[in-house]
């Protein structure tokens, strides 16, 4: 089956900044294994690629996390038959951190090819792919993969989940609509002390 | 512990008048900055401790074991350089693997023009003050700020009445209704959950202290306050006003996450994020949350509990009171400093707007990055202006408004910069990498005064920054970098001074001084000489020592020359983690 999107949820190379641009040009999108894209991936998440970096090298920055997981699959799942996902592992420097790859299967999916549970005893800098192909026939929900990785002396850890299909982005907040009986008009002034509006 | 909890703190420690006054700590500003804290020249009052430090940092004094690098930029220093009137120019030494050093160029705004102030390139006002800034000048005299000077008027026989809030004027004599009316603020909060895989699902709740509340009658201000630490008869959250006249089914309460200096012009805000560049440092619009004063008559003068909900930004809210909470902090470990002024730009995705992921994640922007502005005024475009930003970014895959590490890491980077002298390296880092020293040492310390803020004690305390970038959630627990750990590369013990290190393994040895239990060696030194050291005059313009720019071997010096730490209390630290500290501190 084609492979043709990017599900490109945690904005991969994001690293902000001129760390996206710098790992797009130092490692190019490696081809997947299993089919090559026919279109060019595009982005499909909530956030928008990294801008390459202007002047702003100079604020200090939040660490980067030491990997993202991104997954690559058909524009649509079929109801019933064969299609393939790729997971990718970005990762900007060798992790010697042990990880978990797992995959967790919906009603109606069966994993034909690759590994449920796989671990990573480290994970080399660059990207680290993992092709599965599954079978599925009216699937009750979507597939997940998670990484996780953890420190045996406790020292530190990191974790990423990502679903597919993707159902919708979730954009920023998530909680509870604002009651409409908190409505009221905006401030006269733009903050205290200031001039009316 | 949250950040009501620490409020309370503060309340013990006799910060109640502080934070009820909102501002009543700040000293006025030497010279031309006047009072109006916001204008920007961060003068340190009764101390040289404010800014980037001296031009040293671009490593002209450079010394030390491992030899001086030079300066890649020629006489460009990171603390930056005044090109023309309205441009800072900055040395930037990334600290991507293999990118050339770079001259970056920042234009002041309209009212700004560039000067070095105690070493460092920022933008003041072009003249003694802002357009719109007011002050007393004395007790019959308040001063606005017109075309840039300060402009005069008497009062007569009336006072000049300056507060939190509020212009300077001639005061009048203010109605009043009798009535006060009085409720409680709160808001809505995400913690890590328990396997630290993610943010929890559960929402939890906290009171929101130190938030500005004004009560509007129509256009009319009819009362203004300020939400409680805690203390007496109030809980923290609650607030109390005392009105001009009574209130009506027309009256809307407001609540700002804004703090004020004592002559009405802000420290702190939180401006609602319009780009994803953390360059632009620009905003039209300040947070607030408005809820009506009575639903319907008659009033009473109880209107409830108010919950800033997550879905009405309430990320806004808790970035606002971990960094409020940070200001009085600090202004009690380390007294007589007017530290910077700072506006954060932040957006999670309210009213219909896109939620903002910064292009640099999250990130302090210093004064050499020109300011920030904020406009108050549409209609002339006046603006609050600001020495220093913080971007927090606020989309669903890298919340960081929900992290306290990230926050008050970036809160830490501020710190640095309004108390001590940052070592100016910037850019991109990673949690397994090793960095150059001087900007491990910034971002040890950051992750180090982040956890120390979170603990309720160096007895009782957080080592474990948890973040979400990315959509991957990542922690380190600085209490459990140890040699056996293995996850991070430690030092060359046979190395130089000035080898490159890991800002966990910076930011575990600071952990370790600090810290009572909960460290790989504890030594319970606490808060005291943790940032006491950091106006020190070895730190500020003091020997360098180590790397050429400011880094950990002049921390520990610094420690060393102020009595503030032994040398079995720094051995132990250092050699437990291979760092090769000699203890040979060069001293002023």
């Amino acid at each position: 089956m084609r492979v043709s999107k990017w599900f490109f949820l945690p904005l991969a190379l994001s690293a902000v900044g001129c760390v996206g641009r710098d790992k797009a040009e130092s490692s190019p999108s490696a081809t997947p294994q299993a089919a090559a894209p026919t279109a060019q991936p595009q982005p499909t998440a909530a956030e928008a690629p990294p801008k390459p970096a202007g002047t702003d090298l100079e604020k200090s920055t939040e660490a980067q996390p030491p990997f993202v997981l991104t997954l690559k699959g058909p524009d649509k799942v079929p109801d019933a038959g064969d299609f393939e996902v790729i997971a990718k592992i970005d990762a900007r420097v060798a992790l010697s951190t042990p990880a978990t790859l797992v995959v967790t299967l919906p009603g109606g999916a069966k994993l034909v090819s690759g590994k449920d549970r796989e671990a990573l005893p480290s994970i080399a800098a660059g990207e680290t792919l993992r092709t599965f192909k599954f079978s599925v026939t009216k699937m009750d929900g979507p597939i997940k993969i998670a990484l996780d990785m953890r420190d045996p002396a406790g020292a530190r850890g990191a974790h990423a989940e990502r679903i597919f299909p993707e159902t919708s982005p979730s954009m920023g907040i998530t909680g509870a609509p604002a009651k409409t009986t908190r409505a009221v008009p905006p401030p006269p002034v733009s903050r205290p002390g200031a001039p009316a509006r | 512990m949250n950040v009501t909890s620490k409020a309370l703190m503060l309340v013990a420690a006799g910060m109640v008048a502080a934070l009820s006054s909102n501002a009543c700590t700040v000293k006025e500003a030497d010279g031309a900055a006047g009072a109006g804290g916001a204008s920007g020249a961060n003068s340190a009052a009764g101390s040289s401790a404010a800014g980037a430090g001296g031009s040293s940092a671009g490593g002209a004094s450079a010394a030390g074991a491992g030899g001086a690098a030079a300066n890649p930029c020629g006489d460009v220093p990171t603390t930056g350089q005044c090109v023309d009137k309205q441009t800072i120019r900055t040395c930037q030494v990334s600290e991507v693997s293999g990118a050339a050093p770079k001259l970056i160029d920042v234009k002041c705004s309209a009212q700004a023009q560039c000067s070095v102030v105690q070493g460092a390139a920022r933008c003041v006002p072009v003249g003694d003050c802002y357009n719109g800034d007011s002050r007393c000048k004395d007790a019959t005299t308040v001063e606005e700020c017109q075309n840039n000077k300060w402009v005069a008027t008497s009062c007569g026989a009336a006072k000049c009445s300056s507060k939190p809030g509020f212009p300077a004027s001639c005061a009048q004599q203010e109605a009043s209704s009798g009535m006060t009316l009085r409720g409680h603020l709160e808001y809505e909060f995400r913690k890590p959950n328990a396997a630290l895989t993610d943010f929890s699902a559960e929402l939890f709740t906290e009171a929101a202290v130190d938030f500005f509340v004004t009560v509007y009658e129509g256009s009319d201000l009819i009362g203004a306050g300020l939400t409680s630490p805690g203390g007496g008869a109030q809980k923290a959250g609650d607030w109390e006003v005392q009105l001009s006249k009574a209130v009506t089914p027309q009256s809307n309460v407001y609540f700002w996450p804004m703090l004020f200096d004592d002559s009405g012009n802000p420290r702190l805000a939180v401006a609602k994020a319009e780009s994803d560049s953390a360059s632009d440092q620009k905003s039209n619009n300040y947070w607030y949350w408005g809820t009506p004063a009575c639903n319907s008559a008659p009033c009473g003068a109880d209107t409830g509990t108010y919950t800033i909900r997550e879905s009405e930004g309430s990320g806004a809210a808790h970035i606002y009171q971990w960094f409020d909470y940070s200001i009085f902090r600090m202004a009690d470990l380390v007294p007589g400093v007017q530290p910077l002024t700072a506006a954060v730009f932040w957006e999670g995705g309210i009213d219909g707007k896109a939620p903002i992921k910064f292009d640099c994640g999250s990130c302090f922007a210093p004064p050499q990055m020109g300011g920030a502005n904020v406009v108050y005024d549409a209609s002339s475009g006046a603006s609050d202006h600001y020495d220093a930003s913080l971007n927090i970014s606020g989309s669903s895959a890298s919340p960081h408004h929900w992290s306290r590490a990230t926050i008050n890491h970036e809160i830490g980077h501020w710190i640095m910069q309004s108390y001590s002298r940052s070592p100016g390296e910037g850019g991109p880092h990673y949690v397994d990498q090793v960095s150059k020293p001087g900007l491990a040492y910034s971002e040890g310390f950051a992750s180090f005064q982040g956890q120390a803020t979170v603990s309720n004690s160096p007895s009782s305390n957080d080592s474990i920054g948890f973040r979400k970038s990315n959509g991957t959630t990542f922690w380190v627990d600085i209490g459990k970098v140890s040699w056996d750990g293995g996850s991070f590369e430690l030092p060359n013990p046979n190395g130089p001074l000035d080898q490159d290190i890991n800002e966990n393994v910076v930011a575990s040895m600071m952990w370790s001084l600090w810290a009572a239990n909960n460290a790989s060696k504890p030594q319970g030194l606490g808060d005291g000489p943790l940032y006491k050291v950091l106006p020190s005059k070895r730190l500020l313009d003091g020997p360098n020592r180590g790397y050429s720019r400011v880094d950990f071997v002049d921390y520990l010096d610094a420690l060393r020359c102020g009595n503030l730490a032994t040398a079995a209390q720094v051995t132990a630290v250092t050699s437990d983690l291979k760092f090769p500290y000699d203890n040979q501190p060069k001293c002023p």
